[in-house]
Protein backbone atom coordinates (compact mmCIF):
# COMPACT_ATOMS: atom_id res chain seq x y z
CA UNK A 1 0.00 0.00 0.00
CA UNK A 2 1.57 3.28 -1.10
CA UNK A 3 0.02 6.65 -0.53
CA UNK A 4 1.40 9.61 -2.40
CA UNK A 5 0.44 13.23 -2.76
CA UNK A 6 1.37 14.90 -6.04
CA UNK A 7 1.54 18.69 -6.44
CA UNK A 8 -1.25 19.10 -3.94
CA UNK A 9 -2.63 22.61 -3.51
CA UNK A 10 -5.35 22.06 -0.94
CA UNK A 11 -6.86 25.56 -1.09
CA UNK A 12 -6.78 28.38 -3.57
CA UNK A 13 -4.93 30.58 -1.06
CA UNK A 14 -2.24 27.94 -0.37
CA UNK A 15 1.09 28.89 -1.88
CA UNK A 16 3.30 25.85 -1.46
CA UNK A 17 2.63 22.71 -3.39
CA UNK A 18 2.74 19.55 -1.37
CA UNK A 19 4.52 16.46 -2.71
CA UNK A 20 4.96 13.31 -0.65
CA UNK A 21 5.21 9.61 -1.07
CA UNK A 22 4.71 7.28 1.86
CA UNK A 23 4.97 3.59 2.29
CA UNK A 24 5.44 3.47 6.05
CA UNK A 25 3.67 4.83 9.13
CA UNK A 26 4.18 8.44 10.16
CA UNK A 27 2.57 11.42 11.88
CA UNK A 28 1.98 14.69 10.07
CA UNK A 29 2.63 17.53 12.43
CA UNK A 30 0.34 20.35 11.36
CA UNK A 31 -0.36 23.38 13.49
CA UNK A 32 -3.91 24.04 14.66
CA UNK A 33 -6.21 25.69 12.07
CA UNK A 34 -3.79 24.99 9.23
CA UNK A 35 -5.98 22.54 7.35
CA UNK A 36 -5.39 19.25 9.18
CA UNK A 37 -8.96 17.97 8.91
CA UNK A 38 -9.24 19.28 5.34
CA UNK A 39 -6.16 17.22 4.43
CA UNK A 40 -7.81 14.12 5.96
CA UNK A 41 -10.90 14.73 3.83
CA UNK A 42 -8.71 15.22 0.73
CA UNK A 43 -6.88 11.96 1.49
CA UNK A 44 -10.14 10.02 1.66
CA UNK A 45 -11.68 11.72 -1.36
CA UNK A 46 -14.34 13.70 0.51
CA UNK A 47 -13.07 17.01 -0.83
CA UNK A 48 -11.40 17.67 -4.15
CA UNK A 49 -8.17 19.65 -3.72
CA UNK A 50 -7.83 22.94 -5.57
CA UNK A 51 -5.00 21.46 -7.64
CA UNK A 52 -2.95 18.27 -7.68
CA UNK A 53 -3.94 14.76 -6.68
CA UNK A 54 -3.83 12.18 -3.94
CA UNK A 55 -2.79 8.76 -5.22
CA UNK A 56 -3.25 5.43 -3.53
CA UNK A 57 -1.19 2.71 -5.20
CA UNK A 58 -1.02 5.01 -8.23
CA UNK A 59 -4.83 5.28 -8.40
CA UNK A 60 -6.20 8.80 -8.14
CA UNK A 61 -8.30 9.15 -5.03
CA UNK A 62 -11.73 10.40 -5.95
CA UNK A 63 -15.14 9.84 -4.37
CA UNK A 64 -16.44 7.09 -6.65
CA UNK A 65 -13.24 5.07 -6.50
CA UNK A 66 -12.89 5.55 -2.75
CA UNK A 67 -16.19 3.79 -1.98
CA UNK A 68 -14.78 0.64 -3.59
CA UNK A 69 -11.51 1.03 -1.71
CA UNK A 70 -13.38 1.42 1.56
CA UNK A 71 -15.57 -1.58 0.73
CA UNK A 72 -12.55 -3.66 -0.14
CA UNK A 73 -11.36 -2.98 3.38
CA UNK A 74 -8.17 -1.18 2.37
CA UNK A 75 -8.72 2.00 4.37
CA UNK A 76 -9.90 2.74 7.89
CA UNK A 77 -10.48 6.27 9.10
CA UNK A 78 -10.70 7.68 12.61
CA UNK A 79 -12.22 11.16 12.56
CA UNK A 80 -11.40 13.92 15.01
CA UNK A 81 -15.09 14.33 15.86
CA UNK A 82 -15.31 10.53 16.27
CA UNK A 83 -18.41 10.48 14.04
CA UNK A 84 -20.16 7.50 15.59
CA UNK A 85 -23.59 7.04 13.99
CA UNK A 86 -25.78 8.67 16.61
CA UNK A 87 -28.97 6.63 16.16
CA UNK A 88 -27.18 3.28 16.37
CA UNK A 89 -25.90 1.51 19.46
CA UNK A 90 -22.17 0.93 19.93
CA UNK A 91 -22.59 -2.70 18.87
CA UNK A 92 -24.51 -1.63 15.74
CA UNK A 93 -21.88 1.00 14.91
CA UNK A 94 -19.20 -1.68 14.90
CA UNK A 95 -21.45 -4.20 13.16
CA UNK A 96 -22.32 -1.77 10.36
CA UNK A 97 -18.61 -1.42 9.53
CA UNK A 98 -18.12 -5.19 9.52
CA UNK A 99 -21.34 -5.86 7.61
CA UNK A 100 -20.16 -3.81 4.65
CA UNK A 101 -16.42 -4.37 4.76
CA UNK A 102 -16.40 -8.03 5.73
CA UNK A 103 -19.65 -9.07 4.10
CA UNK A 104 -18.60 -12.72 3.87
CA UNK A 105 -18.17 -12.95 7.64
CA UNK A 106 -21.09 -14.65 9.39
CA UNK A 107 -23.21 -12.73 11.91
CA UNK A 108 -21.92 -14.94 14.71
CA UNK A 109 -18.28 -14.28 13.82
CA UNK A 110 -19.00 -10.57 13.59
CA UNK A 111 -20.55 -10.64 17.05
CA UNK A 112 -17.55 -12.53 18.48
CA UNK A 113 -15.10 -10.10 16.90
CA UNK A 114 -16.97 -7.08 18.27
CA UNK A 115 -17.14 -8.58 21.76
CA UNK A 116 -13.46 -9.47 21.58
CA UNK A 117 -12.54 -5.85 20.87
CA UNK A 118 -14.91 -4.52 23.52
CA UNK A 119 -13.55 -6.99 26.07
CA UNK A 120 -9.99 -5.92 25.29
CA UNK A 121 -10.92 -2.45 26.53
CA UNK A 122 -13.27 -3.68 29.28
CA UNK A 123 -16.15 -1.88 27.57
CA UNK A 124 -18.59 -4.76 26.89
CA UNK A 125 -21.17 -3.06 29.10
CA UNK A 126 -21.39 -0.23 26.55
CA UNK A 127 -22.47 -2.44 23.64
CA UNK A 128 -26.19 -1.59 23.91
CA UNK A 129 -25.64 2.10 24.65
CA UNK A 130 -25.88 4.92 22.13
CA UNK A 131 -22.97 7.30 21.43
CA UNK A 132 -24.68 10.15 23.32
CA UNK A 133 -24.61 8.04 26.50
CA UNK A 134 -20.83 7.64 26.39
CA UNK A 135 -18.17 9.80 28.00
CA UNK A 136 -15.72 11.62 25.76
CA UNK A 137 -12.92 9.12 26.41
CA UNK A 138 -15.23 6.13 25.80
CA UNK A 139 -16.34 7.70 22.51
CA UNK A 140 -12.69 8.05 21.44
CA UNK A 141 -11.99 4.39 22.16
CA UNK A 142 -15.06 3.21 20.24
CA UNK A 143 -14.14 5.48 17.29
CA UNK A 144 -10.65 3.95 17.29
CA UNK A 145 -12.16 0.48 17.54
CA UNK A 146 -14.40 1.16 14.53
CA UNK A 147 -11.37 2.27 12.52
CA UNK A 148 -9.29 -0.84 13.27
CA UNK A 149 -11.86 -3.62 13.71
CA UNK A 150 -11.72 -4.62 10.03
CA UNK A 151 -7.92 -4.66 10.11
CA UNK A 152 -7.44 -2.19 7.20
CA UNK A 153 -4.17 -1.89 5.29
CA UNK A 154 -4.16 1.88 5.66
CA UNK A 155 -5.35 3.65 8.79
CA UNK A 156 -5.85 7.43 8.65
CA UNK A 157 -6.12 8.92 12.11
CA UNK A 158 -7.13 12.56 12.55
CA UNK A 159 -6.00 13.95 15.92
CA UNK A 160 -4.68 10.75 17.50
CA UNK A 161 -4.95 10.28 21.24
CA UNK A 162 -3.73 7.99 23.96
CA UNK A 163 -5.36 7.04 27.21
CA UNK A 164 -4.35 7.19 30.85
CA UNK A 165 -6.23 3.92 31.38
CA UNK A 166 -3.69 1.09 31.24
CA UNK A 167 -6.10 -1.41 29.60
CA UNK A 168 -7.04 0.99 26.84
CA UNK A 169 -3.45 2.15 26.36
CA UNK A 170 -2.41 -1.48 25.90
CA UNK A 171 -5.24 -1.97 23.37
CA UNK A 172 -4.08 1.08 21.36
CA UNK A 173 -0.45 -0.11 21.31
CA UNK A 174 -1.40 -3.68 20.38
CA UNK A 175 -3.59 -2.50 17.51
CA UNK A 176 -0.85 -0.19 16.22
CA UNK A 177 1.61 -3.07 16.38
CA UNK A 178 -0.83 -5.29 14.47
CA UNK A 179 -0.86 -2.75 11.62
CA UNK A 180 2.95 -2.76 11.56
CA UNK A 181 3.19 -6.58 11.63
CA UNK A 182 0.69 -7.00 8.80
CA UNK A 183 2.56 -4.53 6.59
CA UNK A 184 -0.14 -1.89 6.94
CA UNK A 185 0.54 1.79 7.45
CA UNK A 186 -0.83 4.41 9.81
CA UNK A 187 -1.06 8.06 8.81
CA UNK A 188 -1.79 10.23 11.81
CA UNK A 189 -2.35 13.99 11.68
CA UNK A 190 -1.89 16.06 14.80
CA UNK A 191 -0.86 19.43 16.13
CA UNK A 192 0.64 17.69 19.18
CA UNK A 193 4.04 16.30 18.29
CA UNK A 194 4.44 14.49 21.62
CA UNK A 195 1.75 11.98 20.64
CA UNK A 196 4.07 10.57 17.95
CA UNK A 197 6.51 9.27 20.55
CA UNK A 198 3.73 7.58 22.51
CA UNK A 199 2.44 5.87 19.38
CA UNK A 200 5.90 5.13 18.01
CA UNK A 201 5.44 7.12 14.81
CA UNK A 202 7.91 9.11 12.74
CA UNK A 203 7.10 12.84 12.59
CA UNK A 204 6.76 14.75 9.33
CA UNK A 205 6.29 18.49 9.84
CA UNK A 206 3.88 20.11 7.45
CA UNK A 207 2.98 23.78 7.21
CA UNK A 208 1.41 26.36 4.91
CA UNK A 209 -1.43 24.04 3.92
CA UNK A 210 -4.02 26.73 4.33
CA UNK A 211 -2.26 30.10 4.28
CA UNK A 212 0.36 31.34 1.88
CA UNK A 213 3.92 31.41 3.26
CA UNK B 1 -27.32 27.15 -8.64
CA UNK B 2 -26.85 25.00 -11.78
CA UNK B 3 -24.64 22.66 -9.80
CA UNK B 4 -27.27 22.43 -7.04
CA UNK B 5 -30.00 21.57 -9.55
CA UNK B 6 -27.74 18.94 -11.13
CA UNK B 7 -26.87 17.40 -7.73
CA UNK B 8 -30.52 17.42 -6.70
CA UNK B 9 -31.49 15.72 -9.96
CA UNK B 10 -28.74 13.11 -9.59
CA UNK B 11 -29.83 12.35 -6.02
CA UNK B 12 -33.42 12.08 -7.25
CA UNK B 13 -32.51 9.60 -10.00
CA UNK B 14 -30.18 7.63 -7.74
CA UNK B 15 -32.85 7.34 -5.04
CA UNK B 16 -35.45 6.30 -7.59
CA UNK B 17 -33.58 3.89 -9.84
CA UNK B 18 -30.41 2.93 -8.02
CA UNK B 19 -31.88 1.89 -4.74
CA UNK B 20 -35.60 1.43 -4.90
CA UNK B 21 -36.06 -0.55 -8.08
CA UNK B 22 -32.80 -2.47 -7.90
CA UNK B 23 -33.16 -3.14 -4.16
CA UNK B 24 -29.61 -2.32 -3.16
CA UNK B 25 -30.70 -1.10 0.26
CA UNK B 26 -32.04 -4.36 1.60
CA UNK B 27 -29.63 -4.96 4.43
CA UNK B 28 -30.61 -5.22 8.08
CA UNK B 29 -29.62 -1.69 9.09
CA UNK B 30 -31.46 -0.11 6.15
CA UNK B 31 -34.54 -2.10 7.06
CA UNK B 32 -34.28 -0.68 10.57
CA UNK B 33 -34.19 2.87 9.16
CA UNK B 34 -37.15 1.97 6.93
CA UNK B 35 -39.25 0.54 9.79
CA UNK B 36 -38.43 3.55 12.00
CA UNK B 37 -39.48 5.87 9.18
CA UNK B 38 -42.79 4.04 8.67
CA UNK B 39 -43.46 4.02 12.43
CA UNK B 40 -42.65 7.72 12.83
CA UNK B 41 -44.38 8.91 9.66
CA UNK B 42 -47.19 6.42 9.16
CA UNK B 43 -48.17 5.43 12.68
CA UNK B 44 -47.30 8.31 15.00
CA UNK B 45 -49.01 10.82 12.67
CA UNK B 46 -52.34 9.01 13.01
CA UNK B 47 -53.67 11.38 15.70
CA UNK B 48 -52.79 14.50 13.71
CA UNK B 49 -54.37 13.03 10.58
CA UNK B 50 -57.65 12.13 12.35
CA UNK B 51 -57.85 15.57 13.99
CA UNK B 52 -57.17 17.32 10.68
CA UNK B 53 -59.75 15.25 8.84
CA UNK B 54 -62.25 16.04 11.61
CA UNK B 55 -61.57 19.77 11.22
CA UNK B 56 -61.87 19.52 7.44
CA UNK B 57 -65.07 17.47 7.79
CA UNK B 58 -66.67 20.14 9.99
CA UNK B 59 -65.65 22.90 7.58
CA UNK B 60 -66.98 20.98 4.57
CA UNK B 61 -70.30 20.25 6.25
CA UNK B 62 -70.71 23.87 7.35
CA UNK B 63 -69.74 25.22 3.93
CA UNK B 64 -71.87 22.55 2.29
CA UNK B 65 -74.83 23.56 4.43
CA UNK B 66 -74.37 27.21 3.58
CA UNK B 67 -74.01 26.52 -0.15
CA UNK B 68 -76.43 23.69 -0.68
CA UNK B 69 -79.94 24.16 0.63
CA UNK B 70 -81.00 20.54 1.05
CA UNK B 71 -77.93 18.97 2.52
CA UNK B 72 -77.53 15.36 1.50
CA UNK B 73 -79.90 15.72 -1.40
CA UNK B 74 -77.83 17.60 -3.93
CA UNK B 75 -75.05 15.99 -5.96
CA UNK B 76 -72.72 18.90 -5.22
CA UNK B 77 -72.55 17.87 -1.58
CA UNK B 78 -71.08 14.45 -2.42
CA UNK B 79 -68.74 15.97 -4.98
CA UNK B 80 -67.54 18.25 -2.18
CA UNK B 81 -66.93 15.25 0.10
CA UNK B 82 -65.01 13.33 -2.61
CA UNK B 83 -63.02 16.41 -3.59
CA UNK B 84 -62.25 17.26 0.06
CA UNK B 85 -61.29 13.86 1.41
CA UNK B 86 -59.97 12.11 -1.65
CA UNK B 87 -58.91 13.99 -4.75
CA UNK B 88 -58.05 17.63 -4.10
CA UNK B 89 -57.72 18.87 -0.53
CA UNK B 90 -56.58 15.65 1.20
CA UNK B 91 -53.36 15.10 -0.83
CA UNK B 92 -52.25 18.69 -0.14
CA UNK B 93 -53.01 18.43 3.60
CA UNK B 94 -51.32 15.02 3.93
CA UNK B 95 -48.24 16.25 2.07
CA UNK B 96 -48.06 19.36 4.27
CA UNK B 97 -48.31 17.25 7.44
CA UNK B 98 -45.56 14.96 6.10
CA UNK B 99 -43.41 17.95 5.17
CA UNK B 100 -43.78 19.60 8.56
CA UNK B 101 -43.51 16.45 10.67
CA UNK B 102 -41.08 14.25 8.77
CA UNK B 103 -39.48 16.34 6.01
CA UNK B 104 -38.04 19.00 8.28
CA UNK B 105 -36.86 16.41 10.80
CA UNK B 106 -35.03 14.63 7.96
CA UNK B 107 -33.26 17.87 7.01
CA UNK B 108 -32.32 18.47 10.64
CA UNK B 109 -31.15 14.90 11.26
CA UNK B 110 -29.08 14.65 8.09
CA UNK B 111 -27.65 18.14 8.66
CA UNK B 112 -26.62 17.14 12.17
CA UNK B 113 -25.06 13.94 10.83
CA UNK B 114 -23.16 15.91 8.18
CA UNK B 115 -21.73 18.39 10.71
CA UNK B 116 -20.81 15.51 13.00
CA UNK B 117 -18.90 13.85 10.10
CA UNK B 118 -21.24 10.84 10.32
CA UNK B 119 -21.90 10.93 6.57
CA UNK B 120 -18.15 10.85 5.86
CA UNK B 121 -17.84 8.04 8.40
CA UNK B 122 -20.51 6.05 6.57
CA UNK B 123 -18.58 6.37 3.31
CA UNK B 124 -15.39 5.21 4.98
CA UNK B 125 -17.32 2.23 6.35
CA UNK B 126 -18.17 1.32 2.75
CA UNK B 127 -21.80 2.33 3.23
CA UNK B 128 -23.44 4.44 0.57
CA UNK B 129 -25.28 7.30 2.35
CA UNK B 130 -27.95 7.14 -0.38
CA UNK B 131 -28.62 3.43 0.20
CA UNK B 132 -28.47 3.66 3.97
CA UNK B 133 -30.02 7.04 4.73
CA UNK B 134 -32.07 8.25 1.78
CA UNK B 135 -33.65 5.23 0.08
CA UNK B 136 -35.28 3.85 3.27
CA UNK B 137 -36.62 7.33 4.00
CA UNK B 138 -38.02 7.71 0.48
CA UNK B 139 -39.64 4.25 0.52
CA UNK B 140 -40.89 4.72 4.11
CA UNK B 141 -42.37 8.15 3.47
CA UNK B 142 -44.13 7.15 0.23
CA UNK B 143 -45.55 4.03 1.89
CA UNK B 144 -46.60 6.01 4.98
CA UNK B 145 -48.19 8.68 2.80
CA UNK B 146 -50.39 6.04 1.20
CA UNK B 147 -51.37 4.66 4.63
CA UNK B 148 -52.14 8.18 5.86
CA UNK B 149 -54.33 8.80 2.80
CA UNK B 150 -56.43 5.79 3.72
CA UNK B 151 -56.68 7.00 7.35
CA UNK B 152 -57.57 10.47 6.20
CA UNK B 153 -60.19 9.45 3.64
CA UNK B 154 -61.79 6.86 5.91
CA UNK B 155 -61.87 8.94 9.09
CA UNK B 156 -62.89 12.06 7.16
CA UNK B 157 -65.88 10.44 5.46
CA UNK B 158 -67.02 8.72 8.68
CA UNK B 159 -66.67 11.91 10.74
CA UNK B 160 -68.43 13.93 8.03
CA UNK B 161 -71.32 11.45 8.16
CA UNK B 162 -71.49 11.56 11.98
CA UNK B 163 -71.45 15.35 11.98
CA UNK B 164 -74.08 15.70 9.25
CA UNK B 165 -76.35 13.04 10.77
CA UNK B 166 -76.09 14.70 14.17
CA UNK B 167 -77.01 18.17 12.96
CA UNK B 168 -78.94 17.57 9.74
CA UNK B 169 -80.51 14.11 10.30
CA UNK B 170 -78.89 12.64 7.22
CA UNK B 171 -79.52 8.89 6.85
CA UNK B 172 -76.58 6.47 6.89
CA UNK B 173 -77.65 4.77 3.66
CA UNK B 174 -78.24 8.01 1.76
CA UNK B 175 -74.89 9.43 2.78
CA UNK B 176 -72.71 6.43 1.94
CA UNK B 177 -74.63 5.61 -1.24
CA UNK B 178 -74.12 9.19 -2.35
CA UNK B 179 -70.37 9.09 -1.62
CA UNK B 180 -69.87 5.71 -3.34
CA UNK B 181 -71.87 6.83 -6.40
CA UNK B 182 -69.68 9.91 -6.84
CA UNK B 183 -66.40 8.14 -6.14
CA UNK B 184 -64.68 6.74 -9.23
CA UNK B 185 -61.54 4.64 -9.74
CA UNK B 186 -59.97 7.72 -11.35
CA UNK B 187 -60.49 9.69 -8.09
CA UNK B 188 -58.59 7.02 -6.14
CA UNK B 189 -55.86 6.87 -8.79
CA UNK B 190 -55.48 10.66 -8.66
CA UNK B 191 -55.19 10.60 -4.88
CA UNK B 192 -52.56 7.84 -4.93
CA UNK B 193 -50.59 9.62 -7.66
CA UNK B 194 -50.66 13.01 -5.94
CA UNK B 195 -49.80 11.67 -2.50
CA UNK B 196 -47.02 9.31 -3.58
CA UNK B 197 -45.29 11.77 -5.93
CA UNK B 198 -45.58 14.57 -3.34
CA UNK B 199 -44.09 12.29 -0.65
CA UNK B 200 -41.25 11.30 -2.97
CA UNK B 201 -40.45 14.89 -3.90
CA UNK B 202 -40.60 16.23 -0.34
CA UNK B 203 -38.32 13.45 0.95
CA UNK B 204 -35.73 13.93 -1.78
CA UNK B 205 -35.78 17.73 -1.36
CA UNK B 206 -35.50 17.55 2.45
CA UNK B 207 -32.74 14.90 2.37
CA UNK B 208 -30.84 16.84 -0.28
CA UNK B 209 -31.01 20.06 1.75
CA UNK B 210 -29.88 18.19 4.87
CA UNK B 211 -26.85 16.85 3.01
CA UNK B 212 -26.00 20.39 1.82
CA UNK B 213 -25.12 21.45 5.39
CA UNK B 214 -21.34 21.87 5.52
CA UNK B 215 -19.60 22.67 8.78
CA UNK B 216 -21.81 24.50 11.24
CA UNK B 217 -24.97 23.62 13.18
CA UNK B 218 -26.26 27.13 12.44
CA UNK B 219 -26.66 26.11 8.78
CA UNK B 220 -29.30 23.55 9.73
CA UNK B 221 -32.22 25.98 10.32
CA UNK B 222 -31.41 27.78 7.05
CA UNK B 223 -31.48 24.48 5.17
CA UNK B 224 -34.73 23.52 6.93
CA UNK B 225 -36.33 26.78 5.77
CA UNK B 226 -35.07 26.17 2.24
CA UNK B 227 -36.40 22.61 2.19
CA UNK B 228 -39.78 23.84 3.37
CA UNK B 229 -39.95 26.57 0.71
CA UNK B 230 -38.85 24.32 -2.17
CA UNK B 231 -40.95 21.30 -1.16
CA UNK B 232 -44.03 23.46 -0.38
CA UNK B 233 -43.88 25.08 -3.81
CA UNK B 234 -43.27 21.73 -5.54
CA UNK B 235 -46.21 20.06 -3.74
CA UNK B 236 -48.62 22.89 -4.60
CA UNK B 237 -47.45 22.96 -8.21
CA UNK B 238 -47.80 19.19 -8.59
CA UNK B 239 -51.28 19.08 -7.05
CA UNK B 240 -52.43 22.06 -9.08
CA UNK B 241 -51.06 20.56 -12.32
CA UNK B 242 -52.73 17.16 -11.82
CA UNK B 243 -56.04 18.80 -10.86
CA UNK B 244 -55.83 21.07 -13.91
CA UNK B 245 -55.11 18.14 -16.25
CA UNK B 246 -58.10 16.28 -14.85
CA UNK B 247 -60.32 19.35 -15.21
CA UNK B 248 -59.21 19.91 -18.82
CA UNK B 249 -59.73 16.24 -19.72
Amino acid sequence: MKLSVRDLLLFEESKERFNYSFNKSFLFHINASEGKTSLVHALIGNIIPFEGAVLLDERVVCSSEMVNLFRSNEIGVIFNKHALISNLTIFENLELTLAHKCSLMSALLRKDLILEHLEACALVHLSRKRPCELSSSQTKVIAFMRGVITNPKLLIWDDPYTSSDVTIERYFIEEMKKREDSGGIVIALSSDVSIAKKLGLEVVPLSHLRKSA
Amino acid sequence: MQNEIYSSFRLFIEALFGDIFFGRSTNKMSLKVLSNQIYFTGFEALGVIVLTSLALGIVLILVGNAMIQNLGQGESFYKLIVSGFITDIAPVIISMILLLRSGLSMTTELGYMKVNQEISALRTMGVSPVSYLISPRVIGTVFSALILSIYFAFSGVVLAYLFSSLFFNLLYQDFFNGVITHLTVLDIFIMITKVSISAFILTVVCCFQGLQVERSFTEIPHRAIKSFSVAFFAILLLNFTISLIRFLL
